[in-house]
């Protein structure tokens, strides 16, 4: 019953931290905790238009700096281009970024597989995806052309230097992803100074829950919609990963339904100690009927003795899972050590990880108590039927049990 | 008179299948308060279902039981083990002790129903019996650290420690060598002197008989004598 108990809230705190560690690693890595857009980039921004920027940054400026907990802001510009290197070519999104502000909001430098980030100084320079380079044979210090339509909507070519390949654990990054800086962006796109979207990085603490987490950006996202004008759109993480987050729930109640499933089995092993300790008993309790005892009384003892095991059980269960909680959130489960390269021989992505390096659990006080009384509820029930069983039997034949 | 049991027309029948095997068939018998009763006969004779229907551990098929004027055959589960609570005694020929509790907390356990008696009384009477029954510094022994005599002594302490009325022994000395058991009936003997508790067991060791005020003789499941000893 501990170790169902340990199981169930450990595998439940490493479900919740790995759904933590998503969501960071793609606000991180993709959107930020808070993205602006103009309104009519909104309108259309699947299709990444150059000319429908944000009209006044300042005013978001203005705004974030009377907010706090912003940590920082950055603005990028997306947009479709074509990648020529060799003779091949592969049609993709590339990202502008602004590399002295990016750093402080996302974390793509420290996804660096080979080369240099990006600088703001430095022209016609580009950071390409693993796979992407993979596929197209790029190497660093090769020269590679980006295409692409102007904001006036002229195609224009340019060729660029690759400082760096990323590799991070998006496969979106890694695939279908080039970055360059403002600086370049100018002169491929015309772009004027515009940019069409600004990220905003809302620090997430070590120990906050996703859903603490969300309900402080909301606040925070709130305060933007409601000190802007309606030419902007203001989305919070949780509005931009709606579907993910939907799978999320969906995939939470699957791996509640398998941590489940080790309770259940551990709610088996008790049953089973239940009906030998009644079995191992019927004689006694033919003794005990025999000097008085009556059959409700006989059935009490065992559903105390039950109620007893129930809570000795949950106790050390719960012992066992806050040093295994502990241990999982403060230590954390570094997967590098265990299934890392030099022993698997397999990358991060060929094993199919979602999420890579250190995995740290969250505290859920829900999945503890649900754990208690699951534990002595199972306990107890376990206890009726064989006492139940015990108590509707005749002296005689108790006492005739071998 | 208070105390006294009265079996009328008593019949056990059990099935085995189709076929009708009776266990007790018409048995009619009384047996007054502080009598030391020997049940005598061969295997299969009826003695221990005799026993376990005058205990209240069986119901007859046919007959009644009265004790105390009361008729026990209306008596609802609940109020037979509270009939045997206040009243019976039994002693087992396999003694069945609770392995798990020491011989003080096996003398100790018709005790924890009893909530009139105080638990210094409760002490007393506990050390008393452990001293009229030789186990003094047993008490913290268990059953499996004691001979069989011994075993059987725990267990006359255990059926006597809240003066009941009757104690019922079902071959008590069936499991001990001659001399334990001859110790063992004359301590029998003796709590039923110096208690006045009634005392009703079977046997079918010839050696007992000399101890019995009345020897009740089954055969096949009816009363062949019923003698009263001088």
């Amino acid at each position: 019953m501990a170790v169902g108990f340990m199981s169930f809230v450990f595998f439940d705190s490493l479900f919740l931290g790995i759904d933590k560690m998503l969501v960071e690693q793609l606000m991180k890595l993709q959107d930020s905790s808070i993205v602006i857009y103009s309104k009519e980039y909104d309108e259309d921004k699947k299709s990444y238009p150059l000319d429908r920027p944000i009209k006044d940054i300042n005013e978001i400026l203005k705004i974030s700096s009377s907010i706090k907990n912003i940590e920082a802001l950055t603005p990028r510009t997306q947009f479709l281009c074509e990648v020529i290197y060799l003779g091949k070519s592969k049609h993709i999104i590339a990202t502008v970024i602004e590399p002295k502000t990016d750093v402080q909001v996302f974390d793509l430098h420290k996804n660096l597989k080979e080369g240099k980030f990006l600088d703001d100084t430095s022209a016609l320079e580009i950071l390409v995806g693993s796979a992407l380079a993979e596929e197209l044979n790029i190497k660093v210090k090769d020269t590679i052309t980006l295409s692409a339509y102007t904001k006036y909507k002229m195609l224009n070519a340019l060729d660029f230097v690759v400082c760096g390949i990323l590799e991070t654990s998006v496969p979106l990054i890694n695939e279908s992803t080039v970055v360059i800086n403002f600086k370049s962006a100018e002169k491929l796109l015309d772009l004027e100074g515009d940019v069409n979207s600004i990220h905003i990085k809302v620090p997430w603490n070590k120990r906050e829950s996703i859903s603490g987490y969300f309900n402080k950006v909301s606040k925070i996202a709130k305060q933007f919609k409601e000190g802007l004008s309606d030419d902007y759109k203001v989305y919070t993480f949780k509005d931009l990963y709606q579907e993910f987050m939907l799978l999320m729930k969906q995939k939470r109640i699957s791996s509640f339904i398998i941590v489940f499933f080790i309770l259940l089995i551990s709610a088996v092993g008790i049953v089973n100690t239940m009906l030998m300790a009644v079995y191992e008993r019927v004689k006694e309790i033919g003794i005990m009927m025999a000097m008085g005892f009556k059959p409700k009384q006989v059935r009490n003892l065992f559903l105390l003795e039950g109620l007893i095991i129930g809570l000795f059980g949950s106790a050390l269960g719960a012992f066992l899972g806050l040093l295994s909680n502990l241990w999982l959130i403060y230590k954390g489960w570094n997967l590098e050590i265990m299934y890392g390269e030099k022993i698997t021989g397999l990358k991060a992505s060929q094993l199919g990880m979602p999420v890579w390096g250190v995995i740290y659990g969250e505290w859920n006080i829900y999945a503890f108590v649900f754990c208690f009384c699951f534990c002595i509820l199972i306990a107890v029930i376990s206890a009726y039927f064989p006492s139940r069983f015990a108590s509707k039997l005749t002296v005689t034949d108790c006492l005739k049990f071998i | 008179m208070k105390g006294d049991i009265i079996l009328k027309n008593i019949s056990k029948v059990y099935h085995k299948g189709k076929i009708k095997i009776f266990a007790l068939k018409n048995i009619n018998l009384e047996i007054k308060k502080g009598e030391f009763v020997v049940i005598m006969g061969p295997s299969g004779s009826g003695k221990t279902t005799l026993l376990n229907i005058i205990g209240c551990l069986d119901i007859p098929t046919e007959g009644e039981v009265i004790f105390n004027g009361k008729v026990l055959k209306s008596f609802s589960e609940d109020q037979l083990a509270e009939y045997r609570r206040q009243n019976i005694g039994f002693i087992f020929q396999s003694f069945n002790l609770i392995p798990v509790l020491t011989v003080k907390e096996n003398i100790e356990l018709p005790l924890i129903l009893e909530k009139n008696f105080s638990s210094q009384y409760k002490e007393e009477r506990i050390k008393e019996l452990i001293e009229k029954l030789g186990l003094s510094g047993m008490e913290n022994r268990f059953p499996s650290e004691l001979s069989g005599g011994q075993e059987q002594r725990v267990a006359i302490a255990r059926a006597l420690v809240k003066k009941p009325i009757v104690v019922l022994a079902d071959e008590p000395t069936a499991n001990l060598d001659s001399q334990t058991a001859l110790e063992v009936i004359k301590i029998m003997k003796e709590m039923n002197e110096i208690e006045k508790t009634t005392f009703i067991f079977s046997t079918h060791d010839p050696k007992i008989e000399k101890f019995a005020k009345r020897i009740i003789t089954l055969k096949d499941g009816m009363i062949e004598s019923d003698i009263m000893v001088s």
